[in-house]
């Protein structure tokens, strides 16, 4: 891990907030983060807990009833919140390109996956020559390992594996700087799973790309990323270095996580799990939001709610019970 | 006294595929999927036996065949009794006997039923005698083992109420309900977060520990059959290649796709990074078996004898079998790099 130069990605303050018949749903929440050139990160934590919405909404995806309730995305020094979809239009999949989970279902099942991938490049280059696109198509299939002679097969031609090559190769048409891949591996098979990874990090050094990887897996992060960013109900609670949140975890929630994980090469002990279930978001509990399932929780936690304090190397965490440097 | 539950031997379930018309017109044979060929295994009494695979290597369909929810070939044995499949109530008594949990507990609970008509429904099926209050009264124990307590306030609930941790939990509470002696547990925990998972495993175990239920773990991770299980069946295309005590996965297991599956195993620690063998390309289909050695094509240690011949399970360590005409040379492959 060399020492990241630029942040491409700057994350400020953001809250996304969706408006249903109920009330309003506070998916993030005042969530912070940012991301340096050629570097990877990965937001991990429970289903619902907002990881998915804060992809989509650096690439200005939303849906209609969800919307940028405060806070700035500024890539490459431009913030992008404001932004129409017009607007987005030049940045999406230009800039910033996504790979969307369960890689089964994304793909259009009648219609060929060349007409698919040109259908990317097209959209986004009106000028280029159809020629260009078929040998575009065709270095990108060689990028993801897939054979060339293919490209004019259906979806339901190709293994899952090779269905996830396929997407990670769309993701890539417009040479994206940023990579957003959302649970790239989960639903396939553990060898798939690694041959996978194995693509993803050898794209990453090819390409020179930053990725975000999202994932409820804490074990492929840890093989993927260079930096964690734990989040729970709409928040981060812990974010620094992978080896600084696996093996020097400060959260209550991270320890939790981190246990519920069998290590075979460790001691064989009963995993443990969370008790409880997350919050609910139309109405998130007062103080700390982990402090309902947390075994740790004092009296302040339920009242206030804790900041992310620095622990130093860009360690930080949001947890009463930890104090942080000095001078903050 | 017979210290097995289940025994199977040479368990076989061959799928045909109906060929297209025209195949049929030109008398061509219907092709047949080998989704299990040949399995071996026994499970003995208050033991957890886990059956771990890829997808399509057939280890749903053996859990089923075992269960006798699906045509098979071959001859099993349930507590020393070869299973009867006219006699009626040795079925019925069967069924009492050895359970299946299911993998989706989004699909498996009817969503027109009310918690307690689901988990006391073998009950009902099997003595149709019992009084409302006496179901009642076994409903909401069996709710509260599973973990949802009170089970007042759950019984009259209905499923899509239920988070998936819940739902799974009534799937549970409507096996145990009758106490079985053996439960087939199809991916039991796959559908569900990482952080709920460890309950519905200790649950599991639990049972084992309280009434000595012997149960058939199916899974395709790794991890989590080491950590529950007293010995591992690995499965490739229909068949075991090796099987021997939990340890072998952490220590020396000696089928090369073994080796491979351990070594790809995702990890959370930082500092215990091993070299991976990834293998090349995917499970080739079972229509057209490989000659020889099914694993020979993605083998990354494959000998002129491998594509001949097929290799049987033969015992190598204790406890351990495994089918590989090469298992020391593995070793040595392994040491050298």
């Amino acid at each position: 891990m060399n020492e990241p130069n630029k942040k491409i990605l700057e994350i400020k303050d953001l809250s996304i907030f969706f408006d249903i018949s109920l009330g309003t749903v506070k998916a993030v929440e005042n969530v912070s983060f940012d991301l340096y050139e050629g570097e990877s990160l990965g937001l991990v934590g429970e289903s619902g807990c907002g990881k998915t919405t804060t992809a989509l909404t650096t690439m200005g995806m939303l849906p209609d009833n969800g919307y940028i309730h405060s806070g700035e995305i500024h890539y490459e020094g431009k913030n992008l919140a404001p932004n129409t979809e017009e607007e987005w239009q030049l940045y999406r999949w230009n800039d910033i390109a996504m790979v969307f989970q369960g890689a089964m279902n994304a793909l259009n099942p009648v219609k060929k996956i060349s007409f698919q991938i040109a259908e990317a490049i097209t959209l986004h280059n009106p000028n280029i020559n159809p020629n260009d696109v078929k040998v575009k198509i065709k270095e990108l299939f060689k990028l993801v390992g897939l054979d060339t002679s293919r490209i004019d097969n259906y979806p339901h031609e190709f293994s899952g594996g090779m269905r996830q090559r396929v997407m990670i190769a769309m993701a890539l048409a417009c040479d994206p700087k940023v990579l957003i891949a959302d649970e790239p591996t989960t639903a396939l098979d553990v060898m798939v799973q690694a041959q996978i990874i194995d693509l993803i990090n050898s794209l990453r050094i090819k390409l020179n790309m930053s990725m975000i990887i999202i994932t409820h897996d804490l074990s492929i992060i840890s093989e993927t990323c260079d930096r964690i960013a734990v989040m729970y109900a709409g928040k981060i609670v812990e974010i620094g270095s992978v080896r600084d949140i696996i093996k020097n975890s400060l959260h209550p929630y991270t320890k939790k996580l981190i246990a519920a994980f069998p290590n075979i090469y460790g001691e064989r002990k009963m995993i443990e799990s969370i008790p409880g279930t997350p919050p609910n978001l139309l109405d998130p509990p007062k103080g700390c939001r982990f402090h309902l399932r947390c075994s740790e929780a004092i009296e302040l936690c339920k009242s206030i709610e804790p900041k992310l304090v620095s622990f130093g190397d860009g360690h930080f965490a949001a947890c009463h019970l930890l104090r942080g440097d000095a001078n903050e | 006294m017979n210290k097995y539950i289940v025994e199977a031997k040479d368990l076989k379930v061959h799928f045909k595929i109906r060929g297209s018309f025209i195949s049929g017109l030109l008398n061509k044979d219907d092709k047949v999927v080998k989704a299990v060929d040949g399995v071996n295994l026994g499970i003995k009494k208050g033991e957890i036996v886990s059956l771990v695979g890829e997808s399509g290597s057939g280890k749903t369909t053996a859990g089923r065949a075992i269960l006798n929810l699906q045509q098979h070939e071959g001859e099993l044995k349930f507590d020393n009794e070869v299973y009867k499949f006219n006699d009626k109530t040795w079925l019925k008594n069967f069924r009492k006997r050895a359970q299946m949990i299911f993998q989706d507990p989004y699909q498996s609970l009817n969503p027109k039923y009310m918690i307690i008509d689901v988990v006391s429904e073998p009950l009902r099926l099997i003595d149709k005698h019992l009084t409302q209050s006496e179901i009642k009264d076994k409903t909401i124990q069996a709710l509260e083992f599973a973990g949802l307590k009170p089970g007042e306030d759950y019984i009259y609930r209905y499923p899509h109420e239920l988070s998936g941790g819940q739902r799974q939990r009534v799937a549970i509470a409507a096996v145990f309900i009758v106490s079985p002696e053996f439960i087939v547990a199809d991916e039991p925990v796959s559908m569900l977060d990482a952080s709920i998972r460890a309950d519905i495993v200790k649950l599991m175990y639990e049972m084992k520990e309280q009434k000595g239920t012997s149960y058939l773990f199916i899974t395709h991770d790794l991890s989590l059959a080491w950590l529950i299980s007293d010995r591992i069946a690995i499965m490739y295309l229909g068949k075991i290649v090796e099987i021997g005590p939990a340890d072998i996965i952490s220590g020396d297991c000696k089928h090369p796709y073994t080796q491979a599956l351990v070594s790809v195993l995702s990890n959370v620690d930082v500092d215990n990074k091993r070299e991976k063998i990834v293998l090349k390309g995917e499970t080739p289909s079972p229509v057209d078996l490989p000659k020889g050695c099914r694993f020979h094509p993605r083998c990354p240690n494959v000998k002129p004898k491998c594509t001949e011949e097929e290799p049987e399970l033969r015992e190598l360590g204790k406890d351990q079998l495994v089918a590989c005409h090469y298992p020391d040379r593995i070793l040595k492959f392994v040491g050298e790099k």
